[in-house]
C-alpha cells in the first residue's frame, strides 16, 4: 500500500466512522431551546355556527365589543396541549335549573337547546375539577349559541382551591360595576357565537375552573353553559 | 242669549279637556332634537334678553317669547332649572287656547259646527302630540287660525279693529316659522277661487284701505319680533336671505326626504305589528264631507257659511297638495293641513246627519257613530302621548331621543361628583356627525363639555362620549387608561359608548355599591 492510498483509506474510515456515531451523538445532547418550545395551533374544533355574523343593532347598557365578523384567527400553544375539561366533573352553585351539568363538559357545543344546563336567575357559576394541577394555556366558554345573545358578569377565574378563596388568578372579568363583588372587570361584554370566548390564562397552574355569570340578554334570565373547554397540559407528578 | 252662554260654556269644558289630555307627564319624554335646540337658543333671550335672527336654523322668536312669560311665572331663576316640562308648557297653552278662535268664526262654522271642529281639535291625536312639543308647529297654527277667525269677523263686520287683528296674526306667523309662504300661497290660491266664483253674485266692498293696514300691521309685527324688539335690525333681511337655505333643504336633502303620500298615509292608517293602529281618518272622511256639501252650496246651509266651506276646501287642498309636493317633510307640519280639514269636518258632521233621512232613527245612530270615533280619537290621542310617546310605532314619533339619554347625564354628573373637578370635569362627545343633539342641553348643568365630529388629536378626558363608529380608535387609545362602561340609545339605532378614565371609574363604582357580601346562587 502506497503512503498516498493509506493516507486516503484513514479519511475514509474517519468519515464513515463519523457518519455512524454523529447521530447518536446528537441524541444525547439537550434538546436546544428552540425545539422545547415548540407550538402547534390550539386543537379546538368550533360547532356549526346557526346565524351568520353578529348584529348590527348593540343591546343598550351593555359594553359589548365589536367584532370584523372574520372567523378568529386560531393561536399557537405548545405541543401536546389538550382540552383538559374533556369528560370532567362539574359543580355548580346551585343545582341546575334543566339538564345536567354534565354537558358542560361532554364535548357537545352545538347549539340545540338541549345541549346546554340551565341554572337559575342572579348570580351563579360551574366548577370544573381537572383533576390535577395543569398548566392552563386557554379557557373557551360557550354559554348560548343559538342566538347573538350577550351574558352579563361574565368571570372566570383559576385555582388550586377548589373553595375559591386562596391563589385566585382572574383570567377574565367583564362586570365592570363590580356587581359580583369580585372586581371592577376591565374586559368588555361580547356577542356569543359558535366560535365561543376564547380567553388567554397564559400559562397559570391550576387544577379548577370557575366561570360566573348572571343572565343574558336573551328573553329569559337564566343562566346557560354549553361547553366550557380547558386547553393546557397535565402537570408532571 | 241661552244659546250664546251654551255654546259659550261647552267651547269652556272642551278648553279644559284639551289642556287636561294636553298637561299630564310633560316632561316625561325626554327632549327631541330639535326641542333642545331651541331650549338651547332660548338662553340668549332668557339671560341676556337678546334674540339674533339665524337664516339657517331654528326659524322664528315666538317660540322663545311664549316660553318666557311661562318660565318667570313658574318661578325658575337659572337656565339650566328650567326643565322640559316648563318649556312644553307654553305650547300646551297656546295649542289649548287656539280652540277659542272657533268662538270668533261660530257663524261660519255654525255653532255646532264650531263646537265639533273645537272637539275635534282638543282629540287629534297629532295636534296633542305635537302641542306637547317645544317647536314652532302649534303656535304657526294657532296664529294661521287666529288669521282666519280674525280675516273671517272683518268680511262679515267689515272693521278695521279685525283687519288689523288679522294682519297681526299673520305678522305673528312670519315671525314664527318661514314655512308660512306655504300657507300664504295656499291662502291665495283660496281666496282667488272662492273671489271669481262670488264676484258675479255680490257686490265687493272697498277693502283695499283695510287690506293695507292689515299688511302694515302684519310688516310692523314681524319685524318687531324678528329683531328682538329692534335689538337686531339686520333680521328682516336674513329673514329673506333664509329662504336660500331652507329651499335648497326642500329638495336637496335625504334627510327628510319622504314619498308625496307620507301625511295623507299618516293621517289615514297606520300600522306597525305588533302595535295599535292609528288613524284620524275620522276627521278626513267628515272633511271630505264638509268640503262636499259647502262645495255643493248645501241647501241648509247659509251662502256666507258655504262660501267659507269653500274657501276652506280649497286652502286644505292646497295646503296639504303643497306640502306633499315638498320632498323634505317632517311630520309636524301636517298640523296646519290637519287644521283645515278640521275646518272642515265640523260643518262636514253637521251636513252629514242632516243629509240622513229621519226616520229610522238614522239621525241618532250616525251621531251615536261620529261621537264614538271620536272618543276613540281621543284614546289614540293619550296613547300616543303618553304609553307611546317615544314608541316608533306611533306614526308621530320621529327621530325621537330616547330615555337612554337621561342614562348618560346622569352617569356623568354622577362621575363629576367623584372627580376632583367637580362639574367642571372635561368631557369629550366625539359623534360621526353634527345630530348629537339634545345631548347639550342634557349636560348643561356641566361647564367642560367639548364637541367633535372627528377624533381630536388628544383624548386626556376623564369622559369620553363617542359614537361606535370611533370604537376601535378609542379601544387603541384608551384600553390602558379608560374603561369602556356601555352603550347608550340616543335614538332609535343611534348609540353612543361612554368611557371612563379607570380609577374614576372605580371609584364611581364604589361609591354606588360599597363592598357588600357576595350572594351567589340565590
Amino acid at each position: 500500500m502506497s503512503r498516498s492510498t493509506f493516507r486516503a483509506s484513514r479519511w475514509l474510515g474517519a468519515g464513515l466512522a463519523w457518519l455512524l456515531v454523529a447521530p447518536a451523538t446528537v441524541a444525547l445532547i439537550p434538546e436546544p431551546a428552540a425545539a422545547q418550545g415548540e407550538t402547534v395551533p390550539l386543537p379546538i374544533t368550533l360547532p356549526r355556527p346557526v346565524f351568520p355574523g353578529t348584529p348590527r343593532d348593540i343591546p343598550a347598557g351593555t359594553s359589548v365589543e365589536r367584532t370584523d365578523g372574520r372567523p378568529r384567527a386560531i393561536p399557537q400553544v405548545p405541543r401536546g396541549t389538550v382540552n383538559l375539561a374533556l369528560n370532567r366533573k362539574v359543580t355548580s352553585s346551585r343545582a341546575p335549573f334543566a339538564f345536567s351539568l354534565d354537558l358542560v363538559t361532554d364535548g357537545n357545543k352545538e347549539a340545540r337547546e338541549t345541549t346546554a344546563v340551565e341554572l337559575r336567575p342572579g348570580l351563579q357559576w360551574v366548577q370544573i375539577d381537572l383533576g390535577a394541577v395543569a398548566t392552563i394555556h386557554y379557557v373557551c366558554v360557550w354559554h348560548y349559541h343559538l342566538e347573538p345573545v350577550v351574558v352579563r358578569d361574565v368571570i372566570v377565574q383559576l385555582s388550586n382551591d377548589p373553595t375559591f378563596l386562596d391563589g385566585v388568578t382572574t383570567i377574565f372579568n367583564n362586570d365592570q360595576d363590580n356587581s359580583a363583588g369580585l372586581g371592577v372587570g376591565r374586559d368588555r361584554e361580547y356577542f356569543e357565537t359558535s366560535e365561543g370566548r376564547l380567553i388567554p390564562a397564559r400559562g397559570v397552574k391550576a387544577r379548577y375552573v370557575r366561570l360566573y355569570s348572571r343572565g343574558s340578554t336573551f328573553k329569559d334570565p337564566l343562566n346557560r353553559y354549553t361547553e366550557v373547554e380547558v386547553f393546557g397540559q397535565q402537570s408532571a407528578p | 242669549m241661552m244659546r250664546r252662554f251654551a255654546f259659550a260654556g261647552a267651547l269652556a269644558l272642551l278648553v279644559a279637556g284639551a289642556l287636561a289630555i294636553r298637561v299630564p307627564n310633560l316632561g316625561d319624554r325626554p327632549f327631541h332634537g330639535d326641542e333642545s335646540v331651541h331650549a338651547a337658543k332660548f338662553r340668549d333671550i332668557w339671560e341676556r334678553g337678546e334674540y339674533i335672527y339665524d337664516p339657517y336654523e331654528f326659524h322664528g322668536p315666538t317660540l322663545y317669547y311664549a316660553a318666557l312669560p311661562v318660565a318667570k311665572a313658574l318661578g325658575r331663576e337659572h337656565w339650566a332649572d328650567i326643565g322640559e316640562a316648563d318649556y312644553r308648557l307654553a305650547t300646551v297653552i297656546v295649542g289649548t287656547l287656539l280652540l277659542l278662535f272657533l268662538a270668533l268664526m261660530r257663524d261660519a262654522l255654525g255653532r255646532r259646527g264650531a263646537l265639533v271642529c273645537a272637539l275635534l281639535l282638543a282629540l287629534s291625536p297629532a295636534f296633542v302630540y305635537y302641542s306637547r312639543h317645544f317647536i314652532q308647529e302649534t303656535l304657526l297654527v294657532a296664529f294661521t287660525l287666529g288669521l282666519f277667525a280674525c280675516g273671517w269677523r272683518w268680511t262679515r263686520s267689515g272693521r278695521l279693529g279685525w283687519a288689523i287683528a288679522a294682519g297681526a296674526s299673520a305678522g305673528m306667523m312670519v315671525a314664527t316659522k318661514e314655512t308660512v309662504v306655504l300657507t300664504f300661497a295656499a291662502l291665495c290660491i283660496a281666496l282667488a277661487v272662492v273671489w271669481f266664483r262670488q264676484r258675479a253674485k255680490r257686490a265687493v266692498r272697498p277693502w283695499r284701505g283695510h287690506a293695507a293696514l292689515a299688511a302694515v300691521t302684519a310688516l310692523v309685527v314681524a319685524v318687531t319680533f324678528l329683531t328682538g324688539f329692534f335689538s337686531n335690525l339686520a333680521a328682516p333681511v336674513d329673514y329673506l336671505r333664509s329662504y336660500l337655505p331652507w329651499g335648497m333643504r326642500a329638495h336637496a336633502t335625504e334627510l327628510h326626504a319622504h314619498p308625496w303620500s307620507y301625511y295623507l298615509a299618516m293621517l289615514l292608517w297606520t300600522h306597525r305589528a305588533p302595535g295599535p293602529v292609528w288613524s284620524e281618518a275620522l276627521i278626513v272622511g267628515l272633511a271630505l264631507a264638509g268640503g262636499v256639501a259647502c262645495w255643493r252650496g248645501a241647501s241648509a246651509m247659509a251662502p256666507e257659511r258655504a262660501a267659507f266651506g269653500r274657501f276652506m276646501a280649497v286652502f286644505t287642498i292646497a295646503i296639504t297638495a303643497i306640502y306633499s309636493a315638498i320632498p323634505y317633510k317632517t311630520p309636524w307640519c301636517v298640523l296646519t293641513p290637519l287644521l283645515g280639514m278640521v275646518l272642515l269636518a265640523g260643518p262636514g258632521a253637521l251636513a252629514l246627519v242632516a243629509a240622513l233621512p229621519r226616520r229610522f232613527l238614522l239621525r241618532p245612530v250616525a251621531v251615536t257613530i261620529v261621537a264614538a270615533l271620536t272618543a276613540q280619537l281621543g284614546w289614540q290621542a293619550w296613547r300616543s302621548s303618553q304609553q307611546y310617546a317615544t314608541d316608533t310605532r306611533n306614526p308621530y314619533v320621529y327621530a325621537q331621543t330616547m330615555a337612554d339619554v337621561r342614562g348618560i347625564v346622569a352617569r356623568v354628573e354622577e362621575l363629576a361628583r367623584e372627580h376632583p373637578d367637580r362639574m367642571a370635569m372635561v368631557v369629550k362627545v366625539i359623534s360621526e356627525d353634527a345630530y348629537y343633539w339634545p345631548l347639550p342641553w342634557y349636560l348643561r348643568r356641566m361647564h367642560n363639555v367639548g364637541y367633535w365630529t372627528e377624533m381630536p388629536e388628544t383624548l386626556d378626558a376623564p369622559v369620553v362620549i363617542a359614537s361606535p363608529r370611533f370604537d376601535e380608535a378609542l379601544t387603541a387609545r384608551l384600553e390602558a387608561t379608560h374603561l369602556m362602561t356601555g352603550f347608550f340609545v340616543l335614538r332609535p339605532h343611534v348609540l353612543l359608548q361612554v368611557w371612563v378614565d379607570f380609577p374614576l371609574w372605580s371609584r364611581y363604582v364604589e361609591k354606588r355599591s360599597p363592598r357588600r357580601p357576595v350572594r351567589i346562587g340565590e
